[in-house]
């Protein structure tokens, strides 16, 4: 996200013609800025900076040469621990190629492939660069219906890149003890499928390690909440899309780390804002305005992400995994009808005390700009202002900064 | 009056409970309240829906569910979940929903429909459409009936057999498509949801008629694109021999553009065109199939006797005519502004011409081209601008890879084979990668539009514009030009920017070169010249770029005399 990255973008593209070296000083810049931000995360031993450094170390895996597995935000990734697969988020991959202003080359691909440019730059991006042979090491690509049906294609399509069979968990879109049965149920069979096709028995103990990790994470994370909503910790923007690809994809020892630090780091002094926001949906994670005015340091701040507290009150029993696995997925609030998200945004709205909601309709998501105007007039019931703000997370060409800008400065100025 | 949004609802229920039923379908208003984002076809058809209809809304796609947030709190409605997969787990987690549905629809309509009754409403669906599947090669009259009766859906097809045969995929079709179709001399099997295909499956009937009912949904012949499963499109290749296939999706709509690669794959020739229901009339559609048509259609009418062959291209921004002798000599160009009446403008044109050549209206054989070119009544042939490209460009010069038309209001790149058009793409409609786009560069640096070029080719400094949409240029172009960049500098950024759109249509069509670059922007030196930085190679530019098209429609009125 900062110029460092489009500026390194650039010259990986220089290389574009050689595959081979383009994709290799990629997997070199990206290795030493983990190794950067392990190092920073290790001195300064706070939450922004460990958060950082696992969001990283999602894509890193992509390129590391270790087994992975492919998986969109939403895939319960506990259950390639027992695998010992690392997960790596198509979104991720996607958001990194923004990152670098390298977006264009992935969709580009998938454009040639018959792709619209009219279907989201995530799935377009992360398929695009399947489609560029620049993930080598897949060994299993599993998604989920969840939060939008885009990806049941779409992975399809990516297993097929990689000679897989796609493996789809159906999520309903209720919360009840029969879609808890049927997720449950799916994920076992899941589990003994990966185990004929990788040739591999599942491995409980790293499984229900990755539960107790995850268990302390969450635990810790509600614990803090009351205070965090009082005295919320200063991130930029992008740290808020950071966060959430972290908690989602990779809840691991680091993450871990990351809470534990965040506890300490509550009991210091807390920056003040002078107004507060509570974002929803993505934000673009390429070097933009948006990070400038909602930066660390400004006197405008996101203070909650949407997506950042989904899980807030999954909790975890262990002794049984598979049922508190399916029930993690179907107690998400975006799974269902818009009265439930309303509810969820609401609630963090009122418990942070945002001056305002930020909604960032992410160009060809239907499931979350399709809800907008309900979203709306929830916040208008409640006189919170609400800025529903059109654009793309991705794809750097087809956003306007100075729209952004106008917008966001107009709705600043709007609440005074 | 129940209302259904999607094929995948169980009809049985509607059948056996005897209420009656219809489908939800677009017209030309658009439900605002949703989101620009969310299918085209979903914005639109929702608006058909009527305060006292009870709905049952299966949640095929996000469209869909977020249509339902607001419709539930109009109608009385009842929503169902259909997976995305099909195993024996969530069959039975279905078959369950379907329990439950069924259950509320007796108690909501107040009807005491024992299951046998439903068991035996199913398994007449069941034998029905295999009927309807016999009767969809044989008989499609009949075809027609069963289909009808299924679903209380219109038919949306063809009754007639054609030798020429269209197979129609992806999201709903209308049947105005159809006519357009089949008014070009095909006849159409359509295979999208709003035709019979989406109504048949592979199953036996099971002990449980719930189970069996999911199973009907969830097994179909071509599942929709939502499903995990792959779609069986090369049987329905195999058994329908269509002559070419149109995949149709709507704006927004996720799921249908993977059939792409399937269809390349078995090598049938095929369309992809996107349509936007919300904004009514399908110019593009029509000339991206028009076009695929005419390439397997030979222009073979019987030898007239005319001594000249005039091709008039209506283009948008302005008309041209070019005229040419029995030997395919050119004798003359000509262009004029289209302004708001295009058949009057090429009336005019062609009056014009014949003065000067002095020849009469009954020695002229008339081709036209273009997108006016279905209100040049007096032409005779009417042919799209796509394959004029191709003849025009192909007369010009030898085994051309690659043809990028670069007009005012739209771009297009073909890509040729031994002179045919094997692929092509047409920008959206946007100003992206057009004409339009220097337009508005030129007026916001007050530069005349012709010196764009010349001015750019005097930059020094490499900037970036990043977008290709121009409304976002413009405020780009604005800032950069109040942070003081020079002009020129300015002007090649935006002939970049272009260059990077169309270098993207290029690679989609998978482009070769030698590369002809025509169209009024061929002749803007700034934007050729950032075209083969960025594609490594030299672009030909014909002496008259903005005639290619014409000059195509004349020699196919000349190929049409032998
Ligand atoms: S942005 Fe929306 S459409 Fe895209 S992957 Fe996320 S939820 Fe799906
Ligand atoms: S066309 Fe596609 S996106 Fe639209 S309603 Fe149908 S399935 Fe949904």
């Amino acid at each position: 996200m900062s110029k460092k990255s489009v500026a390194y973008g650039k010259f990986v593209r220089y290389f574009w013609k050689r595959p081979k070296l383009a994709k290799e000083i990629l997997k070199l810049g990206i290795k030493l800025e983990l190794a950067r931000r392990r190092v920073v995360a290790n001195i300064k031993n706070d939450f922004a900076s460990w958060v950082d450094s696992v969001a990283l170390s999602i894509v890193s895996s992509a390129f590391e040469g270790g087994k992975i597995a492919l998986v969109n935000l939403f895939f319960p990734v506990e259950i390639m621990a027992g695998f010992n697969l690392k997960c790596v988020s198509a979104e991720g991959l996607a958001g990194m190629l923004a990152a670098m202003h390298l977006e264009d080359l992935a969709l580009n691909r998938a454009e040639a492939m018959g792709i619209s440019k009219n279907t989201c730059s995530f799935h377009r991006a992360g398929l695009g660069l399947n489609l560029l042979k620049m993930v080598s090491n897949a060994k299993v690509v599993a998604a989920t219906n969840a939060l939008c049906d885009g990806n049941v294609p779409i992975f399809k399509t990516i297993a097929q890149i990689h000679g897989l069979d796609p493996l789809i968990v159906d999520v309903p879109r209720t919360f009840d003890q029969s879609s808890v049965h049927s997720v449950s149920q799916q994920l076992e069979g899941i589990v003994h499928e990966l185990e004929n096709e990788l040739n591999q028995s599942f491995n409980y103990s790293k499984f229900e390690e990755q539960l107790k990790i995850e268990s302390e994470i969450f635990g810790t994370l509600r614990e803090l909440y009351p205070k965090l909503c009082e005295n919320p910790v200063g991130l930029h923007l992008y740290q808020h899309v950071n966060l959430l690809y972290a908690l989602h994809v990779r809840p691991d020892v680091h993450m871990l780390k990351a809470v534990r630090a965040l506890r300490k780091q509550l009991d210091s002094n807390a920056p003040t804002f002078k107004k507060r926001f509570l974002w929803m949906h993505l934000s673009p994670y390429y070097d933009n305005v948006l990070n400038d005015i909602f930066s660390k340091d400004s006197q405008y701040s996101v203070v909650a992400s949407e997506l950042s507290w989904d899980w807030l009150n999954w909790k975890i029993d262990v002794a049984h995994p598979f049922k508190c696995l399916a029930e993690k997925i179907l107690s998400n609030p975006l799974l269902g009808d818009v009265e439930t998200r309303a509810k969820f945004a609401l609630r963090l709205a009122f418990d942070f005390k945002v001056d305002g909601v930020i909604h960032f309709n992410h160009f060809g998501c239907k499931q979350s700009s399709g809800s907008v105007e309900i979203l709306k007039n929830a916040f208008d019931e409640v006189r919170i202002p609400f800025l529903s703000l059109d654009g793309d997370c991705v794809d750097h060409t087809s956003a306007s900064f100075e729209q952004y800008k106008t917008r966001i400065q107009a709705f600043l100025e709007m609440i005074g | 009056m129940i209302v259904y949004n999607c094929p995948l609802v169980p009809f049985e229920f509607f059948h056996a409970l005897k209420v009656p039923f219809r489908r939800i379908r677009p017209n030309s208003i658009e439900f605002q309240k949703l989101h620009p984002n969310v299918c085209s076809f979903c914005r639109s058809a929702v608006c058909s829906v009527e305060p006292n209809d009870v709905l049952v809304w299966v949640d095929s796609c996000d469209s869909m569910r977020r249509a339902y947030d607001f419709l539930k709190k109009t109608n009385r409605s009842f929503y169902l979940h259909v997976p995305v997969k099909n195993d024996k787990v969530v069959l039975r987690a279905f078959a369950d929903e379907l329990r439950k549905l069924w259950e509320k629809l007796k108690e909501t309509f107040n009807r005491e429909v024992p299951v046998s009754e439903l068991e035996e409403t199913h398994s007449w669906f069941l034998e029905s459409s295999k009927n309807l599947e016999k009767a969809l090669f044989e008989d499609p009259y009949k075809a027609k009936e069963l289909f009808e009766s299924l679903s209380n859906q219109e038919w949306i097809g063809s009754t007639k057999k054609d030798t020429l045969k269209v197979l129609l995929v992806g999201s709903w079709v209308s049947e105005e498509l159809v006519k357009f179709i089949e008014d070009s001399g095909a006849c159409v099997l359509n295979a999208t949801c709003s035709g019979p295909y989406a109504l048949l499956s592979d199953i036996q009937m099971k002990s449980n008629v719930f189970e069996s009912i999911a199973s009907r949904i969830l097994s179909k012949k071509l599942v929709c694109g939502r499903f995990s499963s792959d779609r069986k499109l090369s049987e329905l290749v195999k058994s329908f021999e269509p002559s070419a296939v149109v995949l149709h999706t709507a704006k927004f709509c996720d799921f249908y553009h993977f059939d792409g690669q399937i269809l390349e794959k078995l090598k049938v020739p095929f369309v992809s065109v996107e349509e936007n229901f919300s904004s009514g009339g399908f110019e593009q559609t029509k000339t991206r199939i028009g076009a695929l048509l005419e390439s397997l259609k030979r222009f073979s009418k019987p030898a007239l006797n005319f001594s000249y062959f005039i091709g008039i291209d209506s283009g948008s921004t302005s008309t041209k005519l070019v005229a040419i002798d029995r030997s395919g000599n050119i004798l003359l160009q000509e262009i004029l502004k289209t302004g708001a009446d295009p058949k009057e403008s090429a009336k005019r044109l062609l009056m014009k011409s014949s003065q000067e050549l002095k020849i009469s209206h009954e020695d002229v054989f008339v081709v036209a081209t273009g997108y006016g070119r279905d209100a040049i009544d007096f032409a005779q042939e009417r042919v799209t601008e796509i394959t004029c490209h191709a003849i025009g460009v192909s007369y010009l010069y030898e085994n051309v890879g690659t043809i990028i038309d670069i007009g005012g209001q739209d771009s297009k790149v073909i890509r040729l084979e031994d002179g045919k058009v094997v692929d092509f793409v047409m920008n959206d409609k946007c100003a992206a990668g057009t004409g339009r786009f220097l337009e508005i560069v030129a007026s916001i640096l007050e530069t005349p539009i012709e010196a764009l070029g010349e001015e750019s080719l005097k930059s020094k400094q490499e900037l970036n514009i990043s977008s290709v949409c121009a409304v976002f240029a413009e405020s780009e172009i604005i800032s950069l030009r109040s942070k003081g960049y020079h002009k020129q500098d300015i002007i090649r950024a935006a002939h970049e920017a272009i260059a990077r759109r169309i270098y993207a249509m290029y690679q989609r069509v998978k482009g070769r070169p030698p590369i002809v670059l025509t169209g009024g922007v061929a002749l803007n030196k700034g934007l050729k010249w950032a075209l083969e930085k960025l594609m490594g190679v030299e672009l030909i530019v014909p002496k008259n770029p903005i005639t290619t098209g014409a000059l195509g429609a004349a020699l196919i009125g000349l190929q049409q005399k032998t």
